[in-house]
């Protein structure tokens, strides 16, 4: 199972929360390698 | 300066009223809770403001954790190598904290948190960006304070540097760390 994601909206629509899709998938996983060489990178200071 | 000083028993007109209504300064767009891991704001930012004012208060993390943001276009996150963050920190020990980032995926709030205690909360963000609708480089400055095992304090800049038009914005932390939080999006009136 993917990861949930939550969205609202600005436009009246209702906030909904669904599983990720393949593509916000794909790019939440792909960012995810930047977020652990940062975190790295803020605990060695 | 007011846009109108009343004095003492004046009658306040519609007309006064519609003065301050058009003329006051944050004026109120979405809201919603940060959860899971990824957050989105959808069809927050438009023609209607230049620049908005983003507050997020009473964050809670499942454990420690960061987090970051990046603007997307209905949808879609951009995730381009654009983005660069450079944040003056501080710690109530006493120790610096400062950070910064350049060419990368998505861009630090400043806020950094631990699991915390229960029933407190961990800290807050204010972040102003800039013009996030002009397809222009997108500028933010940010504000976290929070706390981990010390209250950390943090200042500084974020960039997005392609020239597009975002209409909204993502929320996300480290993997495996979900987040809660209450976050209200205004507008800067224009005139």
């Amino acid at each position: 199972m993917k990861p949930l994601i939550t969205i609202h909206y600005g436009d009246g629509r209702n906030s909904e929360e669904r599983e990720m899709t393949d593509e916000e998938f794909a790019v939440w996983t792909d960012s995810q390698g930047c977020v652990s060489h940062h975190i790295e990178e803020i605990i060695d200071q | 300066m007011a846009v109108k000083t009343f004095s003492t028993g004046e009658v306040l007109t519609a007309a006064d009223t519609n003065t301050y209504l058009n003329n006051g300064g944050l004026v109120y767009v979405a809201n919603g809770t940060l959860a899971n891991t990824s957050t989105n704001f959808q069809s927050c930012f438009s023609a209607t403001y230049n620049n908005y004012r983003i507050m997020i208060n009473n964050i809670s993390l499942s454990g420690a954790g960061y987090i970051y943001f990046r603007f997307l276009s209905g949808s879609t996150a951009a995730n381009a190598a654009n983005y660069y963050w450079a944040i003056n920190g501080y710690t109530s020990a006493g120790t610096a904290s400062d950070d910064s980032g350049a060419a990368q995926t998505l861009t630090f709030t400043g806020f950094q948190g631990g699991a915390g205690v229960a029933g407190l909360q961990t800290g807050y963000i204010i972040l102003d960006v800039c013009a996030p609708f002009v397809a222009q480089r997108t500028f933010t400055t940010c504000q976290a304070a929070s706390y981990t095992d010390r209250f950390l304090g943090r200042a500084g800049m974020c960039e997005q540097d392609a020239q597009t038009s975002y209409d909204g914005i993502q929320f996300l932390t480290n993997s495996a760390v979900t987040m809660g939080g209450t976050v209200t999006i205004y507008g800067y009136r224009l005139g």
